[in-house]
């Protein structure tokens, strides 16, 4: 077949621009019918992702529980945060200090005592204590938390957010609360309560 | 490649329906038959997949399905029409609307089927002349000189229509 030489306008013109318009307003057409539509099977990689997805925010969820320090250590940890520039207030006769830590009376608290003064802590009434503790992996200022009532903390420890804590619970019942940001100081603070 | 399959189709479908039921309409000057020809020019498309070298060229592709579609059915006579189907269509459509459309489609059916189907691409479509080549599966040349005359033809029996 020969190719005809008739030309085409390169741009539409009048008549074009109006049949353009005649042809999408004549013809309406409304949304695609879903019978049209073809069921999508998902790949089979996409519920193992999710799976694994699943399992790793389970088990971070896990492990934020499992480490995440009761309602009164948290309370504890900010409060010492507020107070943390604070030194020489409140400084009894060390005996009296060492009665509000559970220890015996002729014992001295550990280190050297920066700090000792009575503290609302979550409701509750605390001494609060802050020792340097010198010769521990480069020394460690380690704070100690006691209760004026009984208060339920079993021996635990733990790290939140980034301060080492653990509780001890000394020869004379009392439960102390240790927290600082060197681990070993608050270990070693712990085998002086005990 | 599988998994995909189902998704691409979909994205086929939403791509491609618009045009397809207004070429359908235009054709066989009927929406439910349109409607029916696409349906199946979709189907035929889902088992044939494997002839689409490259997606660039699906809509010219599926043009082709379609109009042999319509050939056929054009072929077979005149389909029995719902006239309740009809009738509801027909309320629900602005006068105006209406009045162009009988003398649109009335227009394409004047024309030759050759002419009919170049302007149903070039008006519904705007395709360039390859996509059109390759849709109608003549030369780019033969497509050149039928739209010329298609045009032309078509100018005359709207005259009326688009001056009003």
């Amino acid at each position: 077949m020969t190719p005809e030489t008739h030309d085409v306008p390169e741009h539409d013109d009048e008549f074009d621009r109006r049949m353009r318009a005649v042809f999408e307003s004549a013809m309406p057409v409304d949304g695609i019918p879903g019978s049209l539509l073809r069921p999508e099977r998902h790949s089979l990689l996409r519920p193992a992702a999710l799976l694994c997805i699943g399992l790793l925010v389970g088990a971070l969820a896990g492990t934020a529980i499992v480490f995440r320090p009761p309602s009164l250590v948290q309370a504890a940890i900010s409060h010492e945060r507020a107070e943390r520039t604070l030194r020489g207030n409140f400084m009894p006769p060390q005996a009296s200090v060492a009665g509000y830590f559970g220890l015996a009376p002729s014992a001295r608290p550990p280190g050297l005592l920066q700090m000792a003064k009575p503290c609302l802590i979550a409701g509750r009434i605390a001494y609060h204590m802050t020792t340097w503790l010198d010769g521990v992996d480069g020394g460690g200022m380690v704070t100690a938390i006691s209760f004026a009532q009984p208060v339920d903390l079993p021996e635990r420890s733990g790290w939140w957010p980034d301060t080492y804590w653990r509780v001890v619970h000394t020869a004379r019942g009392m439960h102390v609360l240790l927290f600082a940001q060197n681990r070993k100081a608050v270990e070693a603070a712990a085998q002086r309560f005990r | 490649m599988l998994l995909g399959k189902e998704r691409a189709f979909n994205r086929w479908v939403q791509e491609h329906y618009r045009f397809l039921l207004r070429a359908g309409w235009a054709l066989t000057g009927s929406r439910h038959v349109a409607e029916e020809l696409v349906q199946d020019t979709f189907e035929l498309a889902w088992r044939h997949q494997k002839q689409l070298r490259q997606a660039a060229s699906a809509k010219a592709w599926l043009y082709q399905i379609l109009r042999r579609e319509a050939l056929q059915h054009i072929r077979a006579g005149p389909a029995p029409v719902s006239w309740e189907d009809e009738h509801d269509n027909l309320r629900q459509t602005d006068p105006a609307v209406l009045d162009l459309r009988i003398d649109m489609l009335r227009a394409l059916q004047q024309l030759s089927a050759a002419h009919r189907d170049i302007l149903v691409l070039f008006y519904l479509q705007d395709m360039s002349y390859r996509d059109m080549a390759d849709a109608l599966e003549i030369p780019q040349g033969t497509v050149m000189s039928r739209l010329a005359r298609a045009r032309t033809e078509l100018q005359k029996l709207m005259k009326g229509t688009i001056e009003s």
